[in-house]
């Protein structure tokens, strides 16, 4: 369950709307924290497939979300390493060959 | 340009400033998160503030960096003769300030480490091969080879 005391001051703020839609939805739907971040980042992928916007573009914009998920939760620590990997190869390739 | 090993050189370094920098963020967003454990012996330590040996810093990104190589170096006078001093500070130069090097080629092991659940054994093997891969790079490229 969630650790209200850490993820209240640290990580987010749980006194508006979308603090609150967080907390609720952890608590009734998924069991943990974790499952419902990563259920946002899901949800942001489906949405960018869903108009076609390529993989790069992808990378480039979620990267910033997935920064700010591994400084709290170290579960997302693997996700961000393929993250890191992969913009590293399209900066690369993309801006530094050609 | 299109030689393979210049490729490699290349994404070998921006994946190492790509770690260095992404550690810097997770530690500035969250002091007490786990990339704290990867802070020493690194390009980031001369920006910490705090107790680094009770992992107790934070990173103040506009502190001055001492670890850039400076213009002049002292000359070592131990032996008195003239070639042998030469020698030897050219020696500490050189060793002293290609710490930088090996601290950037460090990168991955630094932000590797910090990652729980991946056994230590593992986190060593893949070092030693960025390592051995690094200056494999380095010298072909110091030596104008192209695959």
């Amino acid at each position: 369950m969630i650790d209200i005391n850490y993820t209240c001051s640290y990580f987010m703020n749980c006194t508006e709307t979308i603090g609150q839609t967080i907390i609720t939805g952890t608590e009734t739907t998924t069991g943990s924290l974790y499952i419902t971040l990563l259920m946002i980042l899901v949800l942001i992928l489906i949405f960018c497939i869903l108009f076609s916007i390529p993989l790069e573009w992808i990378a480039i914009l979620t990267f910033p979300f997935v920064l700010a998920y591994m400084a709290f939760y170290s579960s997302f620590l693997k996700i961000g390493l393929v993250i890191i990997l992969y913009l590293a190869f399209i900066l690369t390739k993309n801006f530094l060959l050609s | 340009m299109g030689s393979t090993l210049t490729t490699a050189f290349i994404f070998v370094l921006i994946l190492n400033v790509l770690f260095v920098s992404a550690q810097a963020s997770i530690i500035n967003i969250n002091p007490n998160s786990n990339m704290i454990c990867g802070i020493d012996n690194t390009l980031l330590e001369s920006y910490t503030t705090g107790d680094i040996l009770n992992e107790n810093t934070t990173i103040d990104s506009n502190s001055f960096s001492s670890s850039l190589p400076d213009s002049v170096a002292d000359a070592d006078e131990s032996s008195g003769y003239g070639f042998l001093d030469t020698i030897a500070s050219v020696k500490n130069w050189i060793t002293g300030k290609a710490e930088i090097f090996v601290s950037l080629a460090a990168a991955p092991n630094n932000f590797i480490r910090c990652i729980p659940g991946i056994p230590n054994v593992w986190t060593t093997i893949i070092s030693a091969m960025w390592y051995s891969i690094s200056f494999f790079l380095l010298i072909a490229f110091i030596f104008g080879r192209s695959a």
